[in-house]
């Protein structure tokens, strides 16, 4: 029989077996789904080759900080040091430095904070950065040039300047500087995102203004997160020749430099040059795999589900494939007939799945930019496709012959001869038990490790921050327009500003400090090195704010020993500080740390503890030891609203204009909206993992079903036997679910088996800790007894709600 | 006077689909008395089969009353159905309707598990043993229905059928499957369980076996058409 025929058939078939088609493409066309927006992005992680040329030459230059072997500090780079880095010749074809900022444009009215990099004109020229309008930086305005220029991101060009043609000589205004914007970098540009994932750069500023704070270029003791030396390794050398000349000179120079230093006496620097690509994705493509397995898992039991449910139609039509065979229908017509059916729901499922993966990949795109790296890059590719179908025509060949493999064509015609249970399809006890068995342990470990991670991340969103952070907001205002230049001066303006804020009635309260408790990153932080005795002792670098009196209680920040700083104290700035609990203990381990002497490196007179306060608890943030020193002079500070109430970028400025006109807000951010910002990535791991578990629950749910609507279908006619002799609905339905019971005890066994192996194998093998927790094993095995007893009603129900003579009449 | 066991009247069945309804039996009149040995004969769709559905309560009428010893079952839920089924009524299938993982012993004492009141293992064993001497089965306790002869089959289920003593055995082309030999033995058997005060109502095609009862339905087109009592063969 023609093939298209047999579609024919197949379709006029399926036609009548809504319910079937659905469950089958909404199973597999979810779960494919998914699979292939995973694979979209593994393909892309893995083999997308980055689009800049000779990508494998482009390396990045990391220092790791070691006290002793301890490790200090995984990433942080200074200024002189790389300068000299780069200057040795025949290490590097070319280089660029590159800092990563935040500036606020001065000549537009809502002085918008733009993403900024410094970077050297090389920058451009080693990525080759394709151009919608105008060019790159060039030599005249190279390093020591300072021709203020810059060069602004499609993005920026298309929304703060609505994609106006003649973009290219107007200017912009950034710390007081004019510059003239020569380009708009194309939109396909996609920037390498050293720094991190999600960080796209507005405005590319060449390296010369890069506003210097203190002494940054010439200290070799200032360290920063956000600096990097980029380059291409020249032809002539490996990296691992390059990363020795360099570690050499490195630690050489640095020792010379620190000699006399206590706090950087045992201070190693390991200089390494990982390539671009291991700088961009970093430990991304493991996670990615992970979640790509995590997925085939879901998949594998979609298929034993889908095998389930095909069999159980198989079953339930084995009357047309007895009377086929019954008229000369040889095992490959049955197989066509199957096929033809399993090959219009693939093929359903698939153009599902497709849509299924764009609607994942535009997810993905809005939501994890900042955690998985390239994935702006995403988009259905012919690769994408051929993938989809394939999976689900492979399937569809699968289940077909995995089916007619269980036929017994021998039997089929003799079948028509009795009113038996079709006999001729039965699947042996042992297949069914096996597909149950693989489904409830395969359920089970995906449900046990989702409800692990949603229990994780949920302590984790819900963790207690330590302060109160409703209704704080940190602002950051920048004075240097406003032509301090004494001390008494700015402390007055600070002052100003001050009074005017707290006059406001949206205002209820505030404290001057240098830095929010809970940064907008990590790395934000401003940390100091202290020793616990001159010249020597244990050796901390906390993170340091300089505080005025109002701020622990504002912040409600409990003191557990001594006191908090005085009006005055705050004033006077004597060399006191309170700690956290955390840097409380490393400065004695055994009793407290009140008046206990903290050194500041070079400088003789100790600041002295009086006051211990409890720790604060920053999402990502280990127990980090803080030290808070007394001081009003910060144009910083947390503001307390009223309930209910706020002000603005705009109002905020209106009211700094009423002290001075050049003065303006630099920064700010509400301490819920970055407590919302951190906790951003657990959110969605526990979204995920519900959805995921869920997900779990009900594939084995259908799949449950569908084997028990097979064994049903199979045993209709024995049930309708024991119905005829007085068995009551409740007494078969006890005889269904109760024979189910033993493979779904063994598959609960089995994936509790399994998910010993996987936290051994992840404990032993990966960085991850996994603790035991009996609690979702148990969560997991009750949804899934109840899901099987549930989907086991359902499947004997249209059975046992019926008359036995439906039972009897096959 | 003989006890009424069955009572039958105006029972209509119908088969309904979106185009068309079928009138399978339509205002079918039947009294059936402890020890009738009722046949049933009629064409095929005449609705014979229906009526015997109808009657073991594997199916429920369309419309019309039916009483089992006095009680009304016309409207019973499923459970009260299979309560009734098992306490009250035989069945014996032409295709045996043996299952085929259960022994011979499993498959006669399977009623009295269904039952509510719940036999001991003692008492089981006893009705058991005793329903399969009757039929001269108590040899074969733990084969496997699969490892029986046709005739052999049918009379462990006629076994199955008088395990709980039914109000009615009903039997359904008992001979259908069976070679002249065994159905003439089987028929001998009901015909002595009659004999021994077994009320039966049974379906069949062949005349022969129908002359055997007491009285004889004829059914066309849903209606009984003859309701003949052979008065010699009952004295």
């Amino acid at each position: 029989m023609k093939l298209s025929r047999e579609l024919k058939n197949g379709a006029a078939s399926l036609k009548a077996a809504p319910g079937y088609v659905l469950t089958v493409v909404l199973t597999l066309g979810i779960t494919l789904g998914v699979l292939v927006s995973m694979f979209n992005l593994n393909y892309l992680l893995n083999f997308e080759p980055l689009p800049y040329p000779e990508q494998d030459k482009l390396v990045v230059a990391n220092w790791e900080h070691r006290d002793d072997g301890k490790l200090r500090f995984p990433h942080a780079q200074n200024y002189p040091g790389l300068l000299e880095m780069a200057k040795i010749d025949g290490l590097f074809e070319k280089t660029s430095f590159i800092k990563y900022g935040e500036e606020i444009q001065l000549n537009d009215i809502k002085k918008p904070k733009l993403k900024a990099a410094y970077v050297e004109p090389s920058f451009m020229e080693i990525l080759e950065a394709p151009f919608a309008l105008g060019r790159a930086f060039q030599e005249s305005e190279a390093k020591d040039s300072n021709n203020p220029v810059v060069v602004i991101s499609y993005d920026l060009w298309q929304q703060h300047f609505a994609a106006q043609p003649d973009i290219i000589g107007q200017k912009m205004q950034f710390n007081d500087i004019t510059f003239t914007i020569i380009g708009v970098t194309a939109q396909q540009f996609s920037e390498p995102q050293i720094m991190a994932a999600g960080l796209h750069t507005q405005v590319w500023l060449p390296w010369d203004f890069l506003p210097e704070v203190g002494d940054d270029f010439t200290n070799w003791e200032m360290f920063e997160v956000n600096q990097f030396m980029f380059g291409k390794i020249d032809e002539s050398q490996t990296i691992k020749q390059v990363e020795h000349v360099l570690n050499t000179h490195i630690n050489d120079r640095f020792k010379a430099e620190m000699s006399g230093v206590a706090y950087f006496e045992k201070r190693k620097i390991n200089v390494t040059l990982p390539k671009l690509e291991q700088v961009i994705l970093g430990d991304s493509t493991s996670r990615t795999f992970m979640m790509l397995m995590g997925v085939l898992v879901l998949m594998l039991i979609a298929a034993v589900n889908i095998t389930n449910l095909v069999m159980a139609r198989t079953a339930n039509n084995h009357r047309k494939y007895s009377i086929q065979a019954a008229l000369g229908a040889r095992k490959k017509h049955i197989f066509t007939s199957i096929f033809s059916e399993t090959w219009l729901v693939m093929t359903m499922a698939s153009i599902l799945a497709v849509v299924i993966a764009l609607i994942c990949n535009s997810l993905l795109v809005t939501h994890t930019q900042e955690y998985i790296p390239r994935v702006s890059e995403l988009s259905i590719n012919v690769a994408t496709l051929l993938f989809s179908f394939g999976v689900a025509w492979l399937l569809s060949l699968l289940f077909a012959a995995a089916t007619v493999h269980q036929v017994k064509y021998a039997k089929l015609a003799p079948a028509l001869q009795s009113s038996g249970k079709g006999s001729g399809l039965q699947i042996s006890k042992t297949v069914r038990n096996a597909l149950m068995v693989s489904q409830v342990a395969l359920s089970a470990i995906l449900v046990t490790s989702n409800v692990y991670v949603l229990e994780d991340s949920l302590d984790a969103v819900n963790q207690p921050l330590g302060f109160n952070s409703d209704n704080m907001t940190f602002i950051d205002v920048e004075l240097g327009g406003a032509n301090a230049e004494t001390r008494d001066e700015w402390a007055s303006l600070v002052k100003d500003v001050k009074a005017e804020l707290i006059a406001h009635p949206a205002i209820s309260e505030l404290s001057t400090t240098s830095n929010a408790p809970m940064a907008r990153t990590t790395n934000m932080e401003w940390t100091i090195a202290v020793t616990t005795e001159l010249g020597g002792g244990d050796r901390i670098g906390p993170g340091v704010a300089m505080i005025d009196e109002n701020f622990l209680p504002i912040l409600e920040i409990p003191l557990v020993e001594g006191r908090n700083f005085s009006a005055n104290e705050a004033i006077e700035r004597p060399r006191i500080a309170v700690v956290n609990e955390t840097m409380a203990r490393m400065v004695n381990p055994t009793g407290s740390a009140i008046d206990k002497p903290l050194y500041i490196p070079r400088q003789k007179d100790p600041f002295v503890i009086v006051g211990v306060v409890k720790d604060i608890t920053v999402p990502e943030q280990d127990d980090s030891p803080r030290m808070y020193i007394p001081s009003i002079n910060s144009a910083s500070m947390m503001v307390k609203f009223n309930e209910g109430q706020t002000l603005n970028v705009e109002q905020f400025n209106q009211l700094l204009s009423q002290v001075n006109s050049q003065i303006y807000l630099y920064d700010i951010y509400s301490m819920n909206s970055i407590h919302q910002d951190k906790i951003s990535l657990e959110q969605v791991f526990a979204w995920c993992s519900a959805a995921l578990g869920l997900l779990s629950l009900v594939l084995a749910g259908i799949g449950i079903y569908g084997m028990f609507s097979y064994t049903v279908a199979l045993r209709k006619f024995e049930l309708g036997i024991r119905m005829a002799i007085g068995a009551t609905p409740k007494r078969i339905a006890k005889l269904v679910l109760g024979d189910a019971l033993t493979p779904i005890v063994i598959g609960l066994f089995t994936s509790i088996l399994l998910l010993i192996g996987l936290y051994v194998f992840i404990n032993n093998n990966t960085q991850y800790v996994v603790t035991t927790q009996f609690s979702g094993l148990i969560l997991a095995a009750i949804l899934i007894v109840t899901t099987a007893m549930l989907a086991g009603l359902m499947a004997v129900r249209k059975t046992i709600s019926r008359a036995a003579i439906h039972a009897l009449n096959g | 006077m003989k006890e009424l066991k069955i009572s039958l009247k105006n029972i209509t069945k119908v088969f309904a689909t979106d185009e068309m309804e079928t009138h399978a039996l339509q205002g079918v009149e039947l009294e059936i008395h402890a020890g009738d040995f009722v046949s049933i004969c009629g064409p095929s769709g005449c609705g014979k089969s229906t009526l015997l559905s109808i009657l073991g309560l594997l199916d429920s009428p369309s419309a019309g009353e039916y009483k089992i010893e006095g009680q009304d079952v016309s409207n019973l839920s499923l459970t009260q159905a299979a309560i009734i089924r098992n306490e009250k009524i035989g069945f014996i299938f032409q295709s045996f309707n043996l299952i085929d993982e259960l022994s011979v012993f499993e498959n006669v004492a399977l009623p009295l598990r269904y039952n509510e009141q719940g036999y001991s293992e003692q008492e089981i064993e006893k009705r058991v043993t005793e329903s399969l001497e009757k039929v001269s089965m108590g040899h074969r306790l733990q084969h496997k229905p699969n490892q029986l002869s046709g005739g052999q089959q049918q009379r462990i289920a006629i076994a199955r059928a008088l395990v709980t003593n039914p109000a009615i055995l009903l039997v359904d082309e008992a001979t259908g499957n069976l070679d002249a030999k065994n159905g003439d033995a089987v028929m001998q058997m009901l015909k002595d369980l009659n004999d021994d005060g077994t009320t039966i109502c049974m379906v069949t095609h062949d005349p022969r076996y129908a002359d055997h009862a007491t009285k004889r339905l004829h059914l066309h087109e849903g209606r009984i058409v003859a309701d003949v009592e052979q008065l010699g063969e009952a004295v």
